[in-house]
């Protein structure tokens, strides 16, 4: 690692960084000494099981922009939506938890929009149509398309862009599985012991004015939504306890008329279909354990090779595209420059970057960072990459002369 | 906060004791304020609006905080950071933000380096209300503990030791998500200065 670059980098980020502190208001010790006591009887108020009613909260209401914009918000859209606003029919009284229950303990067709994080970062986003408990269509942010019929058992995915198409017998026995009529069911049920469904309040949600309703037990915490007018959620929010998973499903339609074709797990026709029978794999998944660390190494050759010696600032395919890209047109490469040069480094490349998805897939490694922006090819101190193998107390570090190193934790750069 | 008191708050917590509470509100109430002010700024009627929103929801489920899930610290700034966030989403426009990226369009010089801290940033553009503003956008558009970490590390100059005994990890980890909150900051910067606000 070069430190004194090193070093040079992060005083320009700290000034950079520093600029937030230029412009900030002092604590305010008269507020917090309020905030304290407020906050102490709040605290004590939630800790006793005397009452599950919060205590009337000290606001620094009224006073606050924020507060006044709510309140003329939730003003607006009762107007707007013929709420009555008697002050008393959106503080919630008008919706209880058994209208909500009451509105989706019979399944309907829906379709709503799932996101979910890992550790705050968000992993995948797709939009769900559910035809019933068993059929169910996800169309991924990258276009691909996975229909689900459980009770034959099997999977249909499409890659429309490339006319592809995977059928697959599941290795599982037929079901049902878990969408929100059953979510919010279980949350019924957590209702005898667990201490059971609170009540949130009213509030302003995806632009509907909501109820919220929460439930906790040690696996999950559930929060809903409620569109105070329909009493159908708006929104979910699932956090499973413990693994760091946040799920938020919104976006909500309800009785649709689906037509039912999207939900038939038949490749349409036009498709290449590759069929797999249980436990098959598909050709790319073989293709892909029989990648190794050198292919990932002989890829970073050839990129940095093609980049005239530099490691790419990025190695998702998105990013790597457009610094490709971006390098063709600034050295005026013609096509057959291009396609003699960059032919050896797209087939070394894909290779490497299955290895990677092998890693961080299969192979369960964690703390998978690449840091080759701004690395020369050769500079035999400075990473690229580091993974820490699945129970292993080391780390795997590449680095700019593509030697790979087992190193220590508390070796690794700042 | 060493790990001995974060322990005795945590337990306190869990078993409804006052004193915990006023324990972990004298240790971070300050520091929050002011961690709440970098992201918005210095309107005091705002920051206190957060810090409430906060404290008061953080009363409401102290008694369910699981130490085995992060510090006190991560749990606090993790709801003040939703509430910071539900506060730019309420803005009716991106306050100044047009305006900053105009100006950063309007900039001569190396503005990918400046980006990719390869080369220092002319002084005056430090001092510009413009690139504070851009900042203060990109660093909302992060998760919780990236804000955190870059704060902390980069703001308040916190070595990686005191961090990771603040965020209870591993130096190991502390670098390591360092790494990628580098990174994340440096795309959501050129990000925010590439997109026409709405």
């Amino acid at each position: 690692m070069n430190s004194k670059d090193d070093k040079q980098k992060n005083i320009r980020l700290s000034k950079l960084l520093s600029v937030t502190d230029r412009i900030t208001v002092e604590p305010d010790k008269e507020f917090l000494d309020r905030l304290r006591g407020q906050s102490t009887a709040e605290f004590l108020a939630s800790s006793t099981n005397e009452t599950k009613t919060p205590l009337p909260v000290w606001r620094a209401i009224m006073k606050s922009r924020i507060t006044k914009i709510a309140a003329a918000a939730v003003i607006i859209v009762s107007v707007l939506f013929g709420i009555h606003y008697s002050g008393g029919s959106l503080d919630g009284a008008s919706i209880a938890w058994a209208d909500v229950m009451e509105q989706i303990s019979n399944f309907r067709p829906y379709a709503c929009s799932y996101t979910v994080y890992d550790e705050g970062v968000q992993i995948r986003s797709y939009r769900l149509m559910r035809l019933s408990l068993t059929q169910r269509r996800e169309i991924r942010s990258d276009g691909t398309i996975l229909v689900f019929d459980l009770a034959v058992p099997k999977l249909l995915t499409l890659v429309p862009e490339k006319k592809y198409a995977i059928e697959r017998i599941l290795d599982t026995q037929p079901a049902t599985d878990p969408d929100i009529f059953k979510m919010t069911n279980s949350m019924q049920n957590m209702s005898s012991g667990e201490g059971g469904v609170q009540e949130l309040g009213v509030r302003e949600i995806d632009g509907y004015i909501a109820k919220g309703f929460h439930s906790r037990n040690k696996y999950s915490d559930i929060t809903i939504w409620a569109d105070v007018r329909t009493k159908l959620p708006v929104r979910l929010e699932i956090i499973h306890v413990g693994r760091g998973r946040k799920i938020i499903i919104s976006e909500f339609e309800f009785d649709v008329d689906f037509d039912e074709a999207l939900f038939s797990t038949t490749a349409p026709e036009g498709y290449t279909v590759e069929k797999l029978d249980k436990g098959e794999v598909t050709e790319l998944t073989k293709f892909k354990r029989s990648t190794t660390e050198e292919d990932l190494v002989e890829g970073l050759r050839a990129l940095a090779i093609f980049l005239d010696g530099r490691f790419p600032p990025e190695i998702e395919l998105d990013e790597l595209r457009v610094t490709l890209k971006e390098y063709i047109e600034q050295n005026n490469l013609s096509d057959s420059e291009v396609e003699k040069r960059l032919a050896p480094v797209s087939e070394k490349w894909t290779k490497a970057y299955w290895y990677t998805m092998l890693l961080k897939g299969e192979m369960g490694v964690s703390d998978f960072n690449y840091v080759g922006e701004g690395v020369k090819l050769g500079e035999s101190d400075t990473p690229v990459i580091w993974w820490l193998p699945k129970d292993s107390e080391t780390y795997r570090v590449i680095y700019g002369d593509l030697t790979v190193k087992d190193i220590a934790p508390e070796n690794l750069p700042e | 906060m060493d790990t001995n008191t974060e322990r005795e708050i945590a337990k306190g917590l869990q078993h409804g004791e006052q004193q915990a509470w006023q324990r972990l509100y004298e240790g971070y109430a300050e520091f929050l304020w002011r961690n709440i002010s970098r992201l918005v700024g210095n309107d005091s009627t705002v920051v206190a609006d957060i810090m409430q929103e906060t404290f008061i929801a953080a009363a409401r489920s102290a008694k369910d905080f699981n130490p085995h899930r992060g510090s006190l610290w991560v749990w606090l700034w993790t709801i003040a950071r939703a509430q910071v966030a539900l506060y730019y989403r309420k803005q009716k426009s991106r306050i100044g933000l047009s305006q900053a990226q105009q100006w950063w369009a309007s900039l001569d010089g190396d503005k990918s380096d400046w980006i990719d801290v390869k080369a220092d940033m002319p002084p005056d553009l430090l001092q510009s209300r413009e690139l504070e503003i851009s900042v203060r956008y990109a660093l909302m558009e992060l998760p919780g503990d990236y804000q955190m970490l870059l704060l902390a590390k980069y703001v308040d100059n916190h070595p990686v030791e005191r961090i990771a005994e603040q965020m209870k990890c591993s130096q190991v980890a502390v670098r390591s998500k360092l790494a990628r909150a580098r990174k994340a900051f440096r795309k959501a910067f050129e990000k925010i200065n590439r997109t026409p606000s709405g």
